[in-house]
């Protein structure tokens, strides 16, 4: 599932990164390598950014972001 | 003779560090091909290059390739790589990167005022293991900031070669290496226990986060502005008042002319006070600045806020520049330094054109009940109005396709440090000084002079009015046909408060309303509420909008806009 779809507090292991080469390493440099895993902590109101916490620290990333990355949630 | 080049990631403090080590000594480099700043210091023979920050060595942006260009081609004699210590995985990937190209790399922990005891011994221990050099700083409280500079001038060893660095390796493809190095930094990385983010629950809970967030900015500007600010302000000013007199005094006890003295009393000491009476504001706003920054509220505003704001083709991060333009102009636009990308801050300065602030209050409240009621309703319509136009008229999208990333840090809660805040707001000062002091005490000797000298061949003609009439030509087409008003508007770049002192003088509050008709009323608040910025503000665009002409060109294009929607009004509309 994607990432925005997740619930609040849920768990979840990053699969793979669904976007344009020029993003996904991006993404893949700032952390968000297959299998880590990811918490995500809350939504902004009006689709706003999401928060989520990764290798220890908490990121904020916009939906239109994290749209492209896809995840499989910890039971 | 060694050439140093300062890497890292955007938002490492790298800039921070920089000019803390120099003492904004710097000067823009210029390298063949760049149009982005490159800052660069000569000191005891040795060379200090700022870079461009960057995530890794892989390039993307304008800004990456010229760093890793100069990565490539320059013979650095080492290489300081910035991290931030509250985060530091992903600074450390950069730094494997820099490893892998047997670069003389030199690791700097920054912001170590951050973390605690144990995480810094953590980190050290890292380190050592994988044998590369390396110093705790903080740029905020100089914690080991002699030590760095003593550090950096000897040359790093390269170390040994990681063990995850081998003929496999170089055989993949960029995604696998990133995977790989994340790999290798997460085998040495203990659980790393999540700072504090529990107060969170509230302050960005869904629905009594805005309510709070609503309110603790109304009881900042309320302090800075209703409460506070003028109490400092009048203080300052009696301050100011009392010393002139006493100048006034001495001068005339040692027989000076009638003129010199009212020059220099009326002409330089006026402009003296005029700067200091901006300076309770921007003081108390970047002390709730610092407080908000330190704590770690800013950042969750910021996400609070962004979605709104990225509706005006901006992001969360403008947000705080933009509710001080509200204020003052001034701190409004040094608070757009925070902003790492140049066209996030080109935009955002653009919008505080728009942003009527406190200063044109007073002009506003004086001159709106005399021709229109109820004078509060208007004065809002008025506000919301230049508002409405800068969503008209700010470009919302980039031109050019570029996919920005909005990726931003969540900083655990920290109580904020008295030394910091203390530093910061010196710091800020002593910048608002050095950069405002000029223009506002220049523009205002020079307005005392215009007015008090008189023409040689027409000795009841003020240099003003001759200067003003010469200019009303221009204001004719919006009514404003009136050498006093013209002047009063010229006036007004020095500060906006001068028009409403300028009008009171030449022309008198009571006969305002013989002066202006309802049109032409209409049209001159237009004009006031959008035209040029003071020079203050004006000095502060030129230096941080590069290149110059660019902003020169923002600037005129105010003033362009302003009598454009004037005209329109006086001659169309009304």
């Amino acid at each position: 599932m994607k990432m925005t779809e997740l619930k609040k507090y849920q768990e979840a292991k990053i699969v793979s990164l669904n976007c344009p080469q020029f993003l996904k390493l991006r993404l893949l440099e700032l952390g968000f390598t297959p299998d880590t895993t990811i918490v995500l902590l809350r939504k902004a109101l009006f689709h706003g950014p999401i928060e989520i916490s990764i290798r220890g620290s908490i990121l904020a990333l916009r939906q239109k972001e994290a749209e492209n990355i896809e995840v499989e949630p910890c039971l | 003779m060694s050439l140093i080049a300062f890497v890292g990631n955007q938002n490492s403090g790298k800039s921070t560090l920089f000019n803390r080590l120099f003492h904004q000594n710097a000067h823009t480099g210029n390298y063949p091909g760049v149009t982005i700043d490159v800052k660069e210091i000569e000191e005891n023979g040795n060379t200090y290059i700022d870079l461009p920050g960057i995530y890794s060595l892989t390039p993307f942006s304008g800004e990456e390739k010229i760093t890793c260009s100069f990565l490539k081609e320059k013979p650095l004699d080492c290489i300081l790589n910035i991290i931030d210590a509250s985060s530091p995985i992903r600074g450390l990937h950069l730094t494997l990167q820099l490893k892998e190209r047997n670069l003389p790399v030199f690791v700097v922990f920054n912001m170590v005022d951050r973390i605690s005891k144990e995480e810094r011994s953590h980190w050290e221990q890292i380190l050592k293991q994988w044998d590369i050099p390396y110093c705790f700083v903080s740029a905020k409280t100089k914690e080991n900031m002699e030590t760095l500079k003593k550090k950096m001038l000897e040359i790093p060893r390269k170390g040994k070669i990681l063990s995850y660095f081998d003929q496999e390796f170089q055989k993949c493809s960029p995604e696998q290496q990133i995977e790989k190095r994340y790999r290798y930094i997460d085998s040495f990385i203990k659980k790393k226990n999540i700072g504090d983010y529990h107060y969170d629950r509230i302050f960005l809970h869904p629905f009594f986060s805005y309510i709070i967030f609503f309110l603790l900015f109304g009881l900042i500007f309320y302090l800075t502005f209703g409460s506070l600010g003028p109490f400092l302000q009048d203080q300052l000013n009696s301050f100011m008042d009392f010393l002139g007199s006493k100048i006034q005094n001495a001068l005339l006890q040692l027989h000076t002319s009638e003129s010199l003295v009212l020059f220099i009393t009326d002409g330089i000491w006026k402009g003296v006070t005029s700067v200091f009476s901006f300076f309770p504001f921007v003081f108390f706003l970047f002390f709730f600045l610092s407080l908000l920054e330190d704590s770690g509220y800013l950042a969750r505003m910021t996400f609070l806020i962004d979605r709104p704001m990225e509706l005006m083709g901006l992001s969360g991060r403008c947000f705080m520049p933009l509710l001080l333009g509200f204020g003052c102009s001034v701190p409004a636009i040094m608070a757009t330094k925070n902003l790492v990308e140049e066209k996030a801050r080109r935009k955002t300065i653009q919008w505080i054109f728009f942003i009527s602030c406190s200063a044109k209050i007073v002009v506003f409240s004086s001159i709106v009940p005399l021709f229109f009621t109820p004078a509060w309703f208007y004065i809002f319509l008025f506000y919301l109005f230049s508002i409405f136009l800068g969503i008209l008229l700010i470009p919302r999208k980039n031109q050019k396709k570029e996919q920005e990333l909005f990726i931003m840090e969540i900083p655990s809660y920290k109580m904020p440090l008295p030394m910091n805040t203390f530093r910061y707001i010196k710091t800020k000062m002593k910048d608002f000084l050095l950069k405002v002091f000029l223009w506002v005490f220049l523009s205002s000797v020079v307005f005392y002079l215009c007015k008090n000298i008189y023409l040689p061949f027409h000795p009841s003609v003020s240099l003003l009015q001759f200067l003003s009439e010469g200019l009303t030509f221009l204001f004719a087409p919006l009514g404003l046909n009136d050498w006093r008003i013209v002047s009063s508007l010229i006036s007004g770049l020095t500060a906006k408060e001068t028009i409403l002192s300028s009008l009171e003088i030449l022309i008198g509050l009571e006969n305002i309303q013989d002066v202006f008709t309802f049109q032409s009323a209409c049209s001159f608040l237009i004009f006031v509420l959008l035209y040029t910025p003071c020079l203050s503000t004006c000095s502060l665009v030129l230096k941080e909008i590069r290149p110059k002409r660019k902003a020169v060109f923002l600037l005129l294009k105010q003033f362009v806009i302003a009598w454009t929607i004037s005209f329109l009004f006086y001659q169309v509309i009304l």
